[in-house]
């Protein structure tokens, strides 16, 4: 079966600056892909290629088994892209954006639109200049679920949202739209645990090169560090939890080594310690991504 | 369906310029003609003295009744072009410049819609505000000094308004162009204005004074001169033609 997305020697210059660099890489119908890698890599415009919001200095990008600009208006129907930072039209209300978006899409999903804007709790007559970062995320996403595409473009979507936010819309996706298997989904982010979670194969971007791509299932990783700071004594249950498999101390800084099952589980029990600071880092992954994610915490709590 | 929604979603955005410029145009109506009826003679002296004796001989000064020539010189030789030019400067860099500083853009371009459509979407529905305004003004004009028992070459002054707004949409496009070609909009206005400053340099000496922009926006070729309806309208429409084909192949290479 020919994939769903090939992309082929794909190069974008930007005032005499390499972007990307001879990027190729095949996706096939339904699956999930993740692309990560530092802030710069190229991950964006990526993916606003793939939009066709920037135009390819050299190289190939056929989807549908088209060419990218050879695409009709009822091809592009069935991709929807949702760009990192807000960038819908601050003046109108919820209605009147979810109405706008509407007419470009003759099988727009209405049900499914007010069932999201209620999970949410995106009230349709408040104006989209009073949401937060969060809010406005949300909505964009729902914006494009409810377009029914093939082909779903997401650039940083949990940027800006707290844990619980994030884990709704992992929850929101894998529910109501990656399910079925029906749809392929290109995903942007730095939050490796929600990558992990959503993707079946994770690509790492570096200096505007793609420089792995492997299943995800090889990529995640066996072990994984919640680093703690706690301002008292912190409650010896913590270190006793199931999965918990060495504890390494630092004054009051410790080193919790957890398995990657138990870890949500130990993650959220020191967050509820009053007063706790915590970082997580990803261990034992597979060569290439555990330079990069060995380099920098991938999840920051306050 | 696509530019119908396009078209909409523009209007409603700068409905606002549209009030805003309609209560100014309406307000000048009423002092345009009211001040014909009380200062009408001082008026009629300082604009032939003044501004317009360069550009016509006294005999042909008399062909023309004193009330048309006093609306012409002060709705299409000022009221009408100074009004299009601002309501063009701050629409063509709003709608470009500034959706693409607000990052809007990214999220209109990725809707299943052309650029091609986008585009005149777009400057579709910025043609249609400015030609709403300026239209309506105009036949307000015409209204309003009936009503005040004035009579006037009415299909003359009308046709000079129809140049008028054809030579207001070259620079419309040109906004337009300068617009998609920079991301901010304050810099968009101001270059358009610079640009109309180089083509109006032409209107300093008399032996080029044709050649200016706003020799042709006020229609002076036709209204005064007596030249072809036809030698007026032909240039605005092909360069209106050749400036929206260039824009929007500029706006279909652009990233965004």
């Amino acid at each position: 079966m020919e994939p769903m997305i090939v992309i082929k020697d794909l190069k974008k210059v930007f005032s005499k600056k390499n972007v990307l660099q001879s990027v190729t890489c095949n996706l096939k119908a339904g699956e999930v892909f993740g692309l990560s890698g530092p802030q710069g890599a190229g991950k964006s415009i990526l993916l606003r290629a793939l939009a066709g919001l920037v135009k390819p200095t050299s190289g190939q990008i056929k989807i549908f088994g088209k060419d990218l600009a050879a695409l009709t208006v009822e091809e592009k129907r069935k991709i929807c892209y949702v760009a990192s930072e807000s960038v819908l039209y601050e003046y109108m209300t919820v209605a009147e954006i979810v109405k706008f978006s509407k007419g470009f899409y003759p099988n727009w999903d209405v049900q499914s639109c007010e069932r999201y804007l209620k999970r949410f709790c995106l009230p349709p007559e408040e104006k989209i200049k009073d949401f937060s970062i969060g809010m406005k995320s949300q909505l964009a996403l729902i914006l494009a679920l409810a377009a029914r595409p093939s082909l779903l473009l997401l650039d940083e979507p949990f940027s800006g949202l707290d844990r619980y936010k994030r884990m709704d819309l992992v929850d929101l996706l894998l529910e109501d739209y990656l399910a079925r298997k029906e749809h392929t989904v290109i995903i942007a982010t730095d939050y490796l645990e929600e990558m992990e979670k959503l993707s079946d194969r994770m690509g790492f971007l570096q200096d505007g090169y793609l420089i792995r791509i492997a299943p995800t299932t090889q990529l995640r990783g066996k072990e994984k560090l919640i680093r703690v700071n706690f301002k008292r004594q912190p409650p010896a249950y913590l270190f006793e939890m199931p999965g918990v498999r060495r504890v390494e101390r630092e004054g009051r800084r410790y080193y919790l080594f957890t398995v990657v099952d138990n870890f949500t589980e130990i993650y959220e029990s020191c967050a509820k310690v009053p007063h706790v600071v915590l970082d997580v880092y990803h261990k034992n992954m597979a060569r290439g991504f555990q330079d990069y994610s060995s380099d920098s915490p991938t999840i920051e709590i306050r | 369906m696509v530019f119908r929604n396009l078209l909409c979603k523009e209007l409603r955005q700068y409905r606002w310029l549209f009030w805003i410029s309609l209560g100014l145009a309406l307000l000048n109506v009423f002092l345009v003609v009211l001040s014909h009826e009380l200062l009408g003679g001082i008026i009629k002296e300082v604009s032939v003295d003044i501004w317009e004796k360069f550009l016509i001989s006294e005999a042909d000064l008399a062909t023309l009744d004193e009330f048309s020539y006093y609306l012409w010189s002060q709705w299409n030789a000022k009221s009408l072009y100074q009004l299009g030019l601002i309501m063009i400067t701050v629409l063509a860099a709003a709608q470009f410049a500034g959706e693409s500083s607000k990052r809007n853009m990214s999220f209109l371009l990725s809707r299943p819609a052309t650029r091609r459509q986008i585009f005149a979407g777009k400057s579709g529905a910025g043609l249609i505000l400015i030609y709403l305004v300026l239209g309506v003004s105009t036949l307000f004009l015409c209204v309003f000094s009936l009503l005040v028992n004035h009579q006037a070459l009415w299909t003359k002054l009308l046709f000079s308004s129809v140049i008028s707004l054809l030579w207001l949409t070259v620079l419309y496009l040109l906004g337009c162009l300068l617009s998609i070609l920079t991301p901010f909009p304050l810099l968009a206005g101001l270059a358009l204005l610079g640009v109309v400053a180089i083509l109006a340099v032409p209107g300093c000496f008399l032996p080029t004074r044709a050649l200016s922009i706003f020799y042709h926006i006020k229609a002076v070729g036709y209204f005064l001169k007596g030249d072809l309806l036809l030698l007026s309208v032909l240039p605005a429409l092909l360069l209106s033609g050749l400036l929206y084909y260039y824009t929007m192949k500029v706006f279909e290479q652009k990233d965004f």
